[in-house]
Order: structure tokens, then sequence, then C-alpha cells
């Protein structure tokens, strides 16, 4: 008898562990996996076999706030004439001939709170990698760096670089 | 330890997957086994202090009797303590190559000081004998071993949890990787208690179900025993779900996945299952569970392992792609030296290049994505050589195009297509 109440009560116990385990699962499933975007696009295959630089398309990476996502016209450059038969670059077309921006989700953000500039941390003589990893092997974009103030923070200190709370929160 | 990354070899994704393979039988062979000799000279040594401190000979005994069976193998140390651990050096060094992760000089620090708390565990031992002479002594070298041990091993759970974070490895510059990040404290806390764990299954294994063990336990004896180490074996398993949910809560995104959640999960339900055979043990004369809970505790141990490894895959999968495409690319260098590609090159022919490569963006007349041949093909009358390198190696170098990516030619390849193309341009000038 007091085996079976014993065997309740640690079901119970890790029962509600397996719960809370599974809430943790649900909530990285639903807004931390590498969310999938309207068209396919490859940067393993742009970036790493093609050896595109990252400026050709994020144009404004170099003199903006933001590293800016590469309009339609962009893509059509090339895809106007290459790869047409490819699901993924009819997708595109469809967008192009509809005049109709896509709706990329958004992968990298920092909060409001927050002040970045793509353009200062180019400069100062970052990677593209440094914060977006290695872009050159992946088939869909995921967030592979935290973002979070602590590795701002660290970078900061190894290079030297204003640690100023107005730097980053204006 | 730099030099481990020098003469690290290129690794194909085979490599990378025999290297997983030997990282994930060395951690399962080495820390089961160094837990029960840290838990046990961890309790031989609080047993030794409390038959001190007001004389038990049950204490005593069972003090003595748990470092005999820690060290009741001889070539066990280093078959098992010393061995894997630098087998574990050579293969993360190789895994981790230059990526800035300075695994191998932590993990060396974790070796000096297991093989310290080796060599004070014996000397421990061996103070048995003289133990009332020397008490302090005696004690001092337990300790030693307890803190060389515990030492070590806090830091190889810091850094075998360091391989989550990639983003944390260039920033990292103290030679112990300790108290850096949040996750540490639930990783050690699981570490600690699956240490205590396994030492209070591994009790009631070789005492009670083990073929070797000794038969003449009295029975006052045989229930202390029995009690202590199903009592901290159970608390200790409890205590674990409490750890791994902290640790899910402080696990990086990048190195999860719905497989490494699952395995949890399936963790969970073994511990469970444990528990419940522990208890059972607890309460009962018979002790025909010990040897099913201490092989479901070795099991859990390998699914939480394999689970490491998954996460770790998952965290530096960019990393290991780009090693495994380096790797690809001197292999493919090799073979095309060794079967004389380079030399064959007038065999290629240039037709079959540009209708399989060029012709998507290009014609002679009419731009398409790049310029027309036409227009741009006579500079290289007389300097062939410089479109070779061109096709091989493409810039941008008219604003009104986009640069042309990339092919991945060969030599051959692109030298055959330069013939073409200037044999072309002189038929239609």
């Amino acid at each position: 008898m007091k085996s079976r109440i014993f065997n309740g009560i640690v079901f119970l116990y890790f029962g509600f562990f397996a719960v809370i385990t599974l809430g943790f699962a649900v909530y990285w499933h639903d807004f931390k996996k590498a969310p999938e975007q309207p068209i396919d696009f490859s940067h393993e295959l742009h970036v790493g076999q093609l050896k595109f630089a990252c400026t050709l398309c994020h144009q404004t990476v170099e003199r903006a706030i933001s590293a800016s996502v590469p309009p339609l016209s962009k893509c059509m450059e090339c895809h106007k004439a290459v790869a047409t038969d490819k699901e993924e670059v009819k997708k595109l077309t469809q967008y192009w001939e509809n005049q109709e921006p896509i709706p990329w989700e958004k992968v990298y953000s920092v909060p409001e709170h927050v002040y970045f500039s793509h353009k200062r941390h180019i400069k100062a003589g970052l990677d593209c990698s440094n914060c977006h990893g290695e872009l050159a092997a992946q088939a869909r974009v995921r967030k592979v760096t935290t973002l979070k103030m602590g590795f701002c923070i660290d970078c900061h200190k190894a290079r030297d670089a204003s640690r100023d709370c107005y730097t980053c929160h204006k | 330890m730099g030099f481990l990354e020098n003469v690290a070899l290129s690794i194909s994704a085979e490599h990378i997957t025999l290297l997983k393979a030997i990282i994930t039988l060395m951690l399962v062979i080495h820390i089961p086994y160094v837990s029960i000799v840290m838990g046990g000279v961890f309790f031989s040594s609080v047993f030794s202090a409390l038959d001190k401190r007001e004389s038990n000979p049950i204490h005593l005994r069972f003090s003595r009797e748990l470092i005999e069976l820690v060290t009741s193998k001889r070539s066990a140390p280093a078959l098992l303590g010393i061995l894997p651990l630098f087998t574990l050096i050579l293969a993360f060094s190789q895994l981790y190559q230059g990526s800035g992760f300075k695994i191998a000089n932590y993990l060396l620090i974790v070796a000096l000081l297991a093989v310290a708390g080796f060599v004070l565990l014996y000397f421990y031992k061996g103070s048995f004998s003289n133990r009332d002479r020397l008490f302090p002594l005696h004690i001092l070298l337990g300790l030693g071993a307890v803190l060389a041990f515990f030492g070590g091993y806090i830091i190889l759970a810091s850094t075998t949890s360091l391989i989550f974070f990639p983003e944390k490895w260039p920033f990292v510059n103290t030679p112990f990787p300790l108290f850096i990040y949040e996750n540490e404290i639930p990783r050690h806390g699981m570490f600690l208690f699956f240490t205590f764990a396994l030492t209070g299954a591994a009790i009631l294994y070789f005492y009670f179900s083990w073929p070797e063990r000794k038969k003449d336990l009295d029975p006052d004896y045989a229930n202390f025993v029995k009690k202590f180490a199903a009592i901290l074996a159970l608390v200790s398993v409890l205590l674990q779900p409490i750890f791994i949910c902290w640790n899910l809560l402080t696990f990086p995104d990048a190195a999860s996945s719905e497989t490494v959640f699952a395995v949890w999960g399936v963790t969970l339900f073994m511990l469970m299952i444990i528990s419940m055979f522990l208890y059972s043990s607890l309460n009962s004369a018979n002790q025909r569970f010990s040897g099913v809970v201490f092989i479901l505790f070795l099991a859990t141990f390998i699914v939480m392992t394999v689970n490491d490894q998954i996460a770790a895959g998952n965290a530096n999968f960019e990393r290991e792609k780009l090693l495994a495409k380096k790797a690809e690319e001197i292999h493919q260098q090799i073979l095309a030296a060794r079967e004389g590609r380079q030399e064959a090159a007038t065999q290629v022919d240039g037709t079959e290049v540009f209708n399989r490569i060029c012709v998507a963006c290009h014609t002679f007349d009419t731009r398409i994505v790049g310029p027309p041949y036409m227009s741009v093909l006579p500079k290289y009358v007389d300097n062939e050589d410089a479109l070779i390198e061109f096709i091989m190696n493409p810039a941008k170098i008219d604003p009104d195009y986009p640069p042309m990516p990339n092919q991945g030619v060969k030599k051959a390849e692109a030298t055959a297509v330069a013939e073409y193309l200037m044999e072309e341009l002189a038929k239609r000038q």
C-alpha cells in the first residue's frame, strides 16, 4: 500500500516536470525555432556556393542602421533568367508580377530599447558572422546567437568599445 | 595545447560522426566510473570522520570497504580513468579545430586534477593502516582526493556545457571556464547529484547483487548499507528533474531541437522508473532490483550523453558543415592531382561546359543576366590566362550588371571554355 502511494506521488512529481519540459518544447517550437519563410531562400547556395558578398543584397549594411532586406528587383536581376524552372523562383516571380513585397519572417531583432547600428559595427571591422553565424552553411536562416546584453558586453569588452549605457540605450 | 590544433587533420562528415561516436563512448566509459570513485572517496572520508568524532564500527567498516570497492580493480584508473580522458582531449581537439574554443586546455586541467585525485585516493587508502596514529594526514588525503576530483569534474561539466554556447568561445580568457554563464549551475547540479545517485546504486549493486560480493554481511551492517545507499540514490534521483528543467530554462535556442526535448522526456521517464525501484529496494529485505537499478542508471546516463551530443551538433551545425565541406574540397583536390586531371585539360569539352554552365546567363549578342560576350571578350584576345582567371574567380566589374557568381569550375574546365569562347569570338568578328 505504502509502495503504491509512493509510486503515485512519484508519478505526479515526474509528470509535473514532464509537463514543464513539454512547455519548454512548445515555447521553443513556436517562438525560437528557425521560422518557415514564404520563399525557401538559401544562404548556403548564394553565399556558400555562389560566393556572393553579403553587401550584394544587403546594400545598406555599410551605410545605415539597418542592413535592409533586398528589394524584389534585386532578386529579379538574376532570376528573370536564372533557375526560372525552380519552384521557389516561380514563387518569387509571382510576387514580382503581383508587385507584392515578400512577407519575410524576421529572424534577428533587438528590443526597442536597444539602439544598434549595422554601419558602426561594420566600420569597426566586425564580420557579419560575428553575430549571424556561418550563413554560408545555412539553408534556412536560424538565430545562432542570443543577442542578449551579455553577448554585446562580451564583445564590447574584448574590443575595448564603449560600455557607456547611452551607447546602446539612447 | 595549441599544437593539437596545429596538427588537426581536415575532417569529413564521416570523421565528424566517428569523432562524436568516440566522444560518446569515452564519456559513457569514463563518467560513470569516475562518478562512483568520487562518490566512494567522498563518503568514505565522511564516514571516517564520523567514526573519529563518535566511534562507530559500522561507519569505520563502511568507510574502509567503500575505498576498497572503488580501488578493487588496479587497472581501472588507467583504463577507465586516465586513458578515456586523454582520448577525449584528442577527439575534442579535432572536432573543435579552428573554432577558438580552448577545449583541449580545459580538459588537460581536468586530466591533471583527475591524476592528482587518483594518486591521493591510493595514498588515502594506504593511510587506513595508520589511521589512528595519523588521522589528520589520513583525512587530509581523503579531502585532497575529493577536492581534486570534484574540482576537475566541475570544470568538465562547465566545459561540456560551454560546447552549447559557441558565441561565448572567443570571450573566455580564463584557464578555468567557470561561472561564466547561467547554464553552468544546473549542469553542475545534474552532475553532482548524478554522481551521488550512481554511487548509491553502485553500492546497492556491489553489496547485494554482484556475483563476487561478500556474503557474510551481518544483518545490522547490511541494513545500514542498504538504507544509506537507497536513500542517497533516491534523494539524488528525485532532485534531478529540478536541475533538468533549470537546465532547459537556461539552454540556448540554437542547441535545442524536438529530439533534444523528447530525449529529456525519456530521461525523466527512466528516472521515474529508477526511483520506484529504489523505493522498493529501500522497503524490501530482498535486493533483487539492485542490479536492474544499476543497469538503468547506466542506460539513463547513455541517453543523457547521446542527447548532449545531439544538442552539441545542433549548436555547431554550421561549423561542422563547413569543416566537412573544406575536407571535401581538399579530398577533391587530392583526387584531381592523383588522377592527373589537370594535365588532361585539353580533353574537357569547352562546348559542353558552356552549354552546362554559362548559357544560363550569357549569349554572344544579347544581355540576359550577364553582358553579351561580344562586348566583354575582345579585351581578353591575346590574354586568355586573364579570362581563365576571371572564370575561376569572378569579380564585379561593370556596375550595370550583378556580379558573376563563382561557378566552382576546375582549371581544366575554365581553360576549355575560354578556348571555346575565344574561338567563337574569332568566328563572329
